[in-house]
């Protein structure tokens, strides 16, 4: 078994007397997609927030393989290198596209912006990196000059995703990155989602409501209920057999289509 | 003996020539005592931004309270002052900003940039070469060069601090995309001693070569933003560019047609209704040392002579 | 001449009960004590009334459900590997390499082609896309999808074609064991027989597999043995 790349123990965080979450802790290898399944106020984006390196938790621990000194607490590194971390190592999809990409610029100076933030300076080889990642994300490249203002949900989405992981990532947090999209969008994305992570062996964390979403997408799941972790496993297995009540009252309930 | 009658000379000129009831340059002790830490501070860290507490000016934010303030912090008796504006010593702004210092400090002033020893600039640096005895004061409306794709003053301070400039080569990356080549043709951006980007101004980018590896010591004041930067004599300006683009400087096909130069900025002046056009010096002072010199330009009328029309 | 007769898989007590919680806690046993062996190139089918938690075992083989008490001992590269206690990544890497599982629904992301769905999990081994495909497309032939389909997602099939799909993505890889929950159920004659010609061709190549059929004529013709678990139910 390889290396675990990102690692939380008993990480719990409080907003003063109000509990984010509790006492979680897992491991994520690379190349697996972890979903985090439960219903909102449950403490899934608290977490997210927590293993991202942006909301210190309360207690617990955070770590990360880093590439040079293997694993690293991220709340114990410096600032510059937790930055560092975060535009080289790290990517981050929003829920909404638009708190994840910059309006005010073009599509293709939205994907190149990472390449030139770890010091691309060379406008040919980022101009083709940009158009290389348009092209994955299925977006035409008549659009690569356009803003993003002119794009559609899910085309601001799949941008989105081609900013983050035209730098190679090798861990992608996803909060609820399909909601909001149609349901025929919504299957296209899910669709270029795995195909992306499976072909670049990324690690993912995907925070999700919707089961579905994570029966297609994540390898393991967690669910977590009133800031706790209350049911972990492989993702059909947990679907399939749930042992927890409240996640037998989660998979119970979803509608038939 | 010679410092105490320097010092009689000086109390004496202070009092024949300035306005009553004003201080020397026009703004108290403490607040240029405030001001010339921020420069000092300034010009220990080359390009970062210091805030300083500006004060209010007798004319409006925007029209230059930054560089006056920086100029009557630095100012002294002995100091000849020079004021442009868009590179020209007869603009209104220019003027007015030197009268306003010949009446409060008494100081002397010109228009020739070699007997400056200060300069206070907007939109241009002389072409004549800056000297290691000089400073040059810039007027500067919006000191933060990362603000236009940073709105968060938090986030753009961490930004200098941490080095974090590729967004920076957005905006470039923008202008080539979509003309071609770089567009941006004032205030482009520098980067000062290989760590602050700075905005320059909004000189032309014509002027930012001068910046590099200048004898002359650059002060920059924002008076509405509050800030104070420096670049001290000769230290390394670099304009940000990207490897298959390199930095370009203007150039025109045209001479200058009152002095027939051709290595200065030149500015295009529209003649008549009918769209006619010539290209002069923007630097006024350059182009008239150049007419006095000899040289004669292709839009003088032979006839004339050069002093009609000065 | 016998194939190599070692064991594939192991099943020692199983047991399994669900426990519904959201109904009074209700308790629902589905078998107790199950255990058998099954080696490589042998086909073990099992038997039973429906609703005697056949479907149930093989999705507990497959750790897609979870059992009470009991080892699932697989050969896994060589090694003995029991499922009911693995972690999950151990699980997802037998599951990739050593246990393959033909469900009786087909579960796949919409509007993905049916060529690409099949050939899947070869680009998951880190197959080149090319050689894939062109498997994927002797597999479908043979299972007799027409060509015009292939390029398709599957959404729109009969339930025929579906059943023939999920197949071919299984089978499409060599695993040294299989599982086979009514691969055959609502095939005609030709298709059926298209299907039984595969499974023995695996099972000839040394797999070893569990499977379920309801069909006299299919477990006539794949199976090697028997396990009734109705049976070992009564016993336990």
């Amino acid at each position: 078994m390889t290396n675990v790349l990102l690692s939380s123990k008993n990480l719990s965080h409080h907003y003063g007397s109000q509990v984010g979450c509790i006492d979680v802790s897992f491991d994520i290898y690379p190349g697996e997609v972890l979903g985090v399944v439960g219903e909102s106020g449950s403490g899934k984006t608290t977490l997210l927030k927590n293993i991202s390196g942006l909301l210190q938790p309360s207690s617990g621990s955070v770590k990360f393989d880093t590439r040079v000194d293997g694993l690293k607490d991220i709340y114990l590194l410096s600032e510059p290198e937790r930055r560092l971390l975060m535009r080289t190592d790290w990517g981050v999809v929003f829920q909404n596209a638009r708190d994840g990409l910059r309006m005010n610029v073009s599509a293709g100076a939205n994907v190149g912006e990472r390449l030139m933030a770890i010091g691309a300076r060379n406008y040919r080889d980022i101009r083709n990196e940009a158009t290389d990642w348009l092209q994955n994300v299925e977006i035409g490249l008549e659009r690569m000059d356009h803003y993003p203002e002119t794009f559609s949900g899910g085309m601001l989405q799949r941008l989105q995703i081609a900013r983050n992981l035209v730098t190679k990532p090798r861990l992608v947090f996803m909060d609820e990155p399909t909601s909001g999209l149609d349901v025929s969008v919504q299957a296209r994305l899910l669709d270029l989602i795995r195909g992306l992570v499976s072909q670049l062996g990324i690690a993912c964390v995907i925070v999700s409501h919707d089961l579905g979403v994570m029966r297609l997408l994540s390898n393991r799941l967690i669910v977590m209920h009133k800031g706790r972790v209350v049911e972990k496993g492989l993702t059909d297995q947990v679907l399939d057999d749930p042992q927890h009540p409240y996640t037998q009252l989660l998979v119970s309930s979803i509608l038939p289509v | 003996m010679a410092a105490i009658s320097g010092e009689r000379k000086r109390s004496s000129r202070l009092k024949e020539k300035t306005l009553d009831g004003y201080n020397f340059a026009y703004l108290d002790d403490q607040t240029k005592r405030m001001i010339r830490r921020a420069a000092l501070k300034a010009v220990a860290i080359p390009g970062y931004q210091v805030p300083f507490g500006s004060r209010e000016m007798p004319l409006p934010f925007g029209w230059g309270t930054g560089g006056i303030q920086v100029t009557a912090s630095i100012i002294g008796i002995d100091d000849t002052l020079k004021v442009i504006d868009q590179g020209a010593d007869d603009t209104t702004n220019a003027v007015n900003i030197r009268r306003f210092f010949a009446k409060t400090a008494g100081v002397e002033t010109t228009e020739n940039t070699s007997d400056a020893s200060i300069i206070q600039t907007r939109h241009r640096i002389p072409e004549v070469k800056l000297k290691s005895d000089q400073i040059i004061v810039y007027q500067v409306p919006i000191p933060e060069p990362l603000r236009w794709i940073e709105p968060r003053e938090e986030e753009t301070r961490k930004m200098h601090a941490l080095t974090e400039y590729g967004v920076m080569h957005v905006e470039l990356y923008e202008n080539i995309a979509h003309y071609g080549k770089v567009t941006t043709s004032y205030n482009y951006p520098v980067q000062v001693n290989d760590h602050y980007v700075m905005s320059p101004s909004p000189i032309p980018k014509f002027d930012n070569p001068k910046m590099d590896k200048m004898p002359a010591l650059q002060l920059f004041g924002a008076g509405r933003e509050k800030r104070i930067y420096a670049v001290p004599p000769y230290t390394k300006v670099k304009s940000l560019d990207f490897d298959d683009h390199p930095f370009e400087i203007e150039s025109w096909s045209e001479c200058c047609a009152l002095c027939e130069s051709s290595s200065s900025f030149l500015d295009e002046v529209i003649t008549d209704d009918k769209g006619s056009r010539m290209f002069v010096c923007s630097d006024s002072n350059f182009c008239a040392d150049r007419r006095a010199k000899g040289h004669k330009g292709p839009g003088l009328p032979r006839k004339f002579e050069i002093k009609d029309i000065e | 001449m016998e194939k190599i007769k070692d064991d594939m898989l192991r099943i020692d007590n199983l047991a399994k009960t669900f426990l519904l919680h959201n109904q009074g806690a209700k308790k629902l046993p589905v078998f107790q004590n199950i255990s058998f062996q099954v080696k490589a190139g042998e086909c073990l089918v099992l038997t039973g009334a429906s609703g005697t938690g056949k479907s149930t075992l093989l999705r507990a083989i497959y750790a897609n459900y979870l059992v009470q008490s009991g080892t699932i001992n697989i050969r896994h590269e060589n090694k003995w590997v029991d499922l009911a206690s693995a972690s999950p990544h151990e699980v997802l890497d037998i599951r990739k390499k050593t246990l393959g599982y033909v469900s009786q629904f087909l579960r796949v992301i919409p509007r993905i082609s049916t060529i690409d769905l099949v050939c899947e999990p070869l680009i998951v081994q880190g197959k080149l896309i090319k050689p894939a495909k062109a498997q994927a497309k002797k597999l479908l032939n043979k299972l007799s999808i027409p060509k015009s389909l292939w390029d398709l997602p599957p959404a729109t099939f009969s339930g025929g074609e579906q059943q023939r799909v999920n197949i071919a993505r299984t089978l499409i890889q060599d695993y040294p064991i299989l599982l086979l929950d009514e691969p055959t159920a609502s095939l005609d004659e030709k298709n059926r027989d298209a299907v039984i010609e595969l499974i023995n061709e695996a099972r000839n190549r040394g797999t070893a597999i569990v499977g379920i059929f309801h069909d006299t004529y299919v477990r006539e013709s794949v199976g090697t043995k028997m396990f009734n678990v109705e049976l070992a139910k009564k016993a336990a």
